[in-house]
């Protein structure tokens, strides 16, 4: 199935079965363009209604709809994808890799991230979508907003945090392994270093919004109280939510970060000042940012100290910023700085930022935020830095990197015109927010005196949204008409413009690699003896619109979520068996990962994803319990006889899955096949020990409903049970291939790394017996 | 990798899961039981994880990802549930 | 008299303003210097250290003048956190004579039980100078009681009670509006606060019959 030459690129095939990293960069452009779009025109719907107090055109379900997607799309569906379509595009280049290390997960990365966006815009046209503002607070969200459309539009956040897993995998691994030799890991390019940290950030984020978006669709949907309880409620959902959005705040801006600290060294001719310090003060910012998600709470009523704490940790992240943006500014010092467009949105980004950051520090204080908080200072101030920091610092890169990815300069002219543009427009607008800071958020009825503030916001809006049809324009018309670019138009540095513009499949002629810090290529020495490597599949696009089609089932018609389900196992079964080469190259640096082979990598970085989801699950749980009055004693609720039985069972299956490794790397097919379906028989058996447990439970009309102490017990247990079932399901794609053979010459890594995700559901299993049955 | 780890590390998970029982039974302080059942929970996973999941024969920049993933729960759970100590709603 | 807190916001509003203006002002106004100073003009030389293609990155040294500037802002920050600690200590302690309200927010409106007894929906009386704590909860979803007048916000949170304080000087009316967003009819969610002289207060209060 798999085909090793690219179609040319004006054929539909090539696009929707793509494996290539530059195409795949191609697409997310397209798509989070599509959707900036869709984002910005909502935004001057409700500006427009906003010129005037009152709602004039929009009825108040309308501007709620409008004001929610608009926020949610341009964070994760427009500024995000944006920043990966230049990641994508750029980082194999500035590595000197030849692609990612998995492409075809990088595709379907594209198309989950695709479907995602879809389901969130069918919702529009399910009689309303979500409409609770996208921080989606509680109980609004899980209790007074029965509708459908509000469903589809959280499954699509469902399916992006899917995309973004396995996109976080795939970066992780690429950067860490794939670099050319001579390429240490602090001698990354800027924007590749960004992007790393990036990823880092996202892998521990992304699954507490995965976690708190189960919670919330189980309460919907299933009926379970985690948040329409009070105990669980309001503030359970705050520390879920801002756990993963505090850090997603950073995980907007650092590529950015990346585009202006490469921009800034190429256009001033000099190098980056303090480029360690930068880097240092980078990763401290990555840490601190799971540390600081309170400031969005302090006025929900939580403890002192821990109000107290988390103004420090606020603080305290505000100094790395400092010492990165004064250290872009010196940069500046005794350079030769050539204003190209890249250049001066580059300088706009600083200039902006510097802005959003100084009155990130008025919100840091706590008794000034009691004031500010839910009012236009805040939108402001967010504008400044994710509109401002993180939007305009990309466009700065996708104007760098426009004649890299179509062999053709575009028009500095309009370039300019478009900076121009952007900078009036988007201080009009936005400026005038702090100025109107006694206005609360998302209201259209507001005081006279605050007219004129608004109407200048809503033409400064408009300002800006025209400076985008200049940049398309300027991208389209110099796609064709464009000078062309050449392989290093700006003079730099980095390896991404020592090859052709655009680069060949395979991205450089030979291998690029830092022999005592000069680059040369080494010639590729006959591929290694080898086989072709494949560029086309169709089963990424497959596998996304399989899952896709279950989701909106989910939301419409069962019986669609069934065919969903069977074009999900049809396209898992083609994934894995098609025959799909990508080669890792033979010379390169993998510090600190020499030892360890992508796959593993892969699968630790993954499960490190998961650790994260069920943590916050049982969080959760130990949470909602400490704030119960009162509790069922251990072992009146739940049958501890259950629960011992299926530890010793699934600890046994951890033993059986360790042994079939074990037989498999000494050779015996016996003996793999053997404690294969041991495992199998022992994972059925705990599931069907579950399904008694839980029809006992039934039974005595115990249900998802009965409180918090069953609520939390059938969520928490149902999770790891599907993740049993998941895995169950690979056990008999493995019993079936072993029973032909497989697994005991070679391919035994196969077991380990499914052992890898046994024993890890083994591990959550081994706390969730004391945590829910005996403590 | 010595099969008699593999069956020792197992014997050792039943013992400490029987153990967990046993302690559950005793008549000790509820704080002193919960807290040795969560211990021995934790020992267990420490086990499943060097020996099965063969962490400990990896190099350490490998257990880097899961320790910060686990460092981040650890984080999110002090802070999150010292939030509303000694508030109890309802 | 002890200050009101909305003098203790605006002075504190004030310092941070005058100090982001300034150091905002500064840090764009350098940044634009070096710019204007350092841009590309015929005959300005390429500098001697600049990255070569295909050169592993190098870096500018500097650690001193970074340093110097870090420590400057740090100490700025962390002063103004120490004054927005002090501020803090009156905001978080609201004093034991206050004359206390209940406040429940509710889709989409105020209730308001005073101490008597007495209730009232849209409409809340407070007397002038005196201080007034609010316990403040929600009957349905997450509401926030801002009145931006006076400087003052709590969260309403079903299922839990909330409390702040404030102290004002100023007679008049003023907008009470929710500030998080709360459903359809949260643009509309607007009650009003009417503050009176304390001897008007006390005479209306007094004649309130509670059933």
């Amino acid at each position: 199935m798999g085909s090793h030459h690219l179609p040319p690129t004006s054929s539909l095939r090539r696009w929707l079965m793509t494996t290539d990293h530059k195409d795949v960069g191609i697409l997310y452009l397209v798509t989070s363009i599509y959707f900036l779009v869709v984002a910005g025109v909502l935004a001057l719907v409700f500006r427009l209604q906003l010129a005037e107090p009152g709602l004039n055109f929009l009825s108040p379900t309308a501007f709620n709809q409008a004001i929610t997607i608009h926020g949610l799309l341009m964070i994760l569906f427009v500024i995000s994808p944006l920043a990966f379509a230049l990641a994508n595009y750029v980082v194999p280049l500035q590595i000197g890799a030849r692609d990612l290390a998995f492409p075809r997960l990088n595709a379907l990365s594209y198309w989950l991230f695709l479907f995602g966006g879809v389901l969130v815009i069918i919702s529009f046209f399910q009689e309303r979508t979500l409409d609770v503002g996208w921080t989606m607070y509680q109980p609004l969200t899980s209790a007074f907003s029965p509708y459908v459309g509000v469903n589809t539009g959280g499954l699509g956040l469902a399916l992006l945090t899917a995309s973004v897993t396995v996109s976080t995998v795939n970066f992780v691994v690429t950067i860490f392994r794939s670099r050319a030799k001579g390429l240490r890991l602090t001698a990354l390019p800027m924007f590749t270093m960004s992007v790393l940290l990036t990823v880092l950030m996202m892998l521990y984020a992304f699954p507490a919004l995965l976690a708190g978006i189960i919670l919330l669709a189980s309460d919907r949907l299933l009926g379970t109280v985690y948040f329409t309880s009070p105990e669980g409620g309001a503030i359970l959902w705050d520390h879920i939510f801002w756990f993963f959005g505090h850090p997603e705040v950073y995980i907007v801006l650092f590529p950015a970060l990346g585009v202006m600290a490469d921009t800034l060294v190429t256009f001033s001719r000099r190098p980056l000042f303090g480029r360690r310090i930068i880097i240092s003060a980078m990763v401290i910012v990555a840490l601190i940012s799971f540390l600081v998600w309170g400031h969005h709470m302090f006025l929900t009523g939580i403890h002192p100290d821990v109000r107290r704490a988390f103004v420090v940790t606020t603080i305290a992240i505000s100094l790395p910023f400092d010492a990165i943006f004064l250290s872009f500014i010196y940069t500046l010092s005794k350079a030769k700085i050539e204003l190209r467009t890249p250049m001066l949105f580059t300088l706009g980004s600083i200039a902006i930022f510097i802005i959003g950051g100084i009155t990130g520090v008025f919100l840091g204080s706590i008794a000034l935020d009691y004031v500010l908080r839910g009012t236009y200072f805040v939108v402001a101030h967010f504008h400044y830095t994710m509109a401002g920091g993180g939007l305009v610092g990309l466009i700065a890169g996708l104007y760098y990197w426009y004649p890299k990815m179509t062999g053709r300069m575009f028009s500095e002219k309009l370039g300019r015109l478009q900076f121009i543009l952007t900078m009036i427009g988007f201080n009009m607008l936005y400026f005038p927010l702090f100025l109107a800071w006694e206005m609360p958020r998302r209201v259209p009825l507001y005081v006279e005196s605050l007219i004129p503030l608004n109407q200048v916001a809503t033409i400064g809006g408009f300002v800006f949204g025209a400076s985008f049809l200049v940049m398309f324009w300027n991208l389209l018309y110099s796609l064709k008409y464009g000078e062309p670019a050449g392989e290093n138009p700006w003079g730099a540095h980095t390896l991404e413009w020592m090859t052709k513009s655009p680069p060949p499949s395979g991205n450089f002629e030979g291998t690029p690699a830092f022999v005592d810090g000069r680059l040369t290529f080494v010639a590729a020495n006959g591929a290694a003896g080898g086989e072709m490597e494949t560029h086309l599949s169709i089963w990424p696009l497959m596998l996304s619109l399989a899952s896709f089609v279950a989701l909106l089932g989910l939301t419409t018609n069962i019986l669609v979520t069934t065919a969903g389900l069977g074009l999900l196992a049809f396209s898992v079964l083609g994934f894995a068996g098609e025959r799909f080469i990508s080669r890792e190259g033979e010379l390169g640096e993998r510090w600190p990962f020499d030892r360890v082979d992508r796959m593993k990598l892969a699968w630790w970085t993954f499960i490190s994803s998961e650790i994260v989801l069920f943590g916050v699950i049982l969080s959760a749980y130990v949470y909602v319990r400490t704030a119960s009055a009162t509790w069922p004693a251990p072992g009146t609720l739940f049958d501890i006889g259950h629960g011992a039985v299926n530890t010793f069972v699934l600890l046994t299956s951890s033993l059986t899955v360790a042994l079939a490794l074990a037989s498999s790397r000494s050779g015996s097919r016996a003996g793999t096949v053997g404690f294969l379906a041991a495992t199998l028989a022992l994972g059925a058996f705990f599931l069907f020990n579950k399904y008694d447990e839980w029809a006992e439970l039934f039974g005595h009309g115990v249900t998802f409903s009965s409180g918090l102490p069953a609520s939390t017990f059938f969520l928490t247990t149902g999770i790891h049970g599907a993740h049993v079932f998941a895995g169950l399901l690979a056990l008999v794609y493995l019993l079936v291939r072993a029973l032909r053979g497989a697994y005991v010459r070679d391919g035994h890594e196969t077991l380990e790394y499914f052992g890898y995700y046994w024993h890890f559901v083994d591990i959550v299993w081994v706390f969730i017996f004391p945590l829910f049955y005996l403590v | 990798m010595r099969l008699w780890v593999y069956l020792s590390v197992f014997a050792a998970l039943v013992l400490m899961t029987v153990l967990e029982l046993i302690i559950f039974g005793q008549p000790l302080p509820r704080v002193v039981v919960d807290l040795s059942i969560i211990g021995l929970a934790g020992g267990k996973a420490v086990l499943i994880a060097l020996f099965f999941q063969h962490l400990a024969y990896e190099p350490r920049s490998l257990s880097a990802f899961a320790l910060l993933g686990i460092g981040s729960v650890i984080a999110f759970l002090f802070l999150s549930v010292y939030s509303i100590i000694e508030l109890r709603f309802g | 008299m002890a200050a009101s807190t909305v003098e203790i916001f605006n002075s504190l509003w004030t310092v941070f303003v005058t100090l982001g203006v300034l150091v905002g002002v500064v840090v764009i106004s350098y940044m634009a210097y070096l710019v204007v100073r350092n841009r590309a003009r015929p005959g300005r030389p390429e500098p001697e250290d600049v990255p070569k293609p295909g050169e592993l990155p190098r870096e500018q040294r500097g650690a001193k003048k970074l340093l110097i500037s870090v420590i400057l802002s740090a100490t700025i920050v962390i002063s103004l956190i120490l004054i927005t600690f002090t501020a803090l200590d009156v905001l978080d302690r609201p004093p034991a004579d206050a004359f206390e309200v209940k406040v429940v927010a509710f889709q989409w409106g105020w209730k308001f039980y005073y101490p008597n007894g007495y209730e009232s929906t849209g409409e809340l009386r407070i007397p002038r100078g005196v201080p007034v704590k609010f316990y403040v909860t929600s009957q349905d979803v997450f509401h926030n009681m801002g009145i931006i007048d006076l400087r003052f916000k709590v969260d309403a949170i079903p299922g839990k009670t909330n409390i702040g304080w404030m102290r004002v000087y100023t007679t008049g009316v003023y907008d009470i509006r929710c500030f998080e967003l709360c459903g359809d009819g949260h643009g509309v969610m607007i009650g009003r606060l009417v503050v009176m002289e304390p001897e008007e207060f006390e005479s209306w209060y007094s004649s309130l019959t509670v059933s």
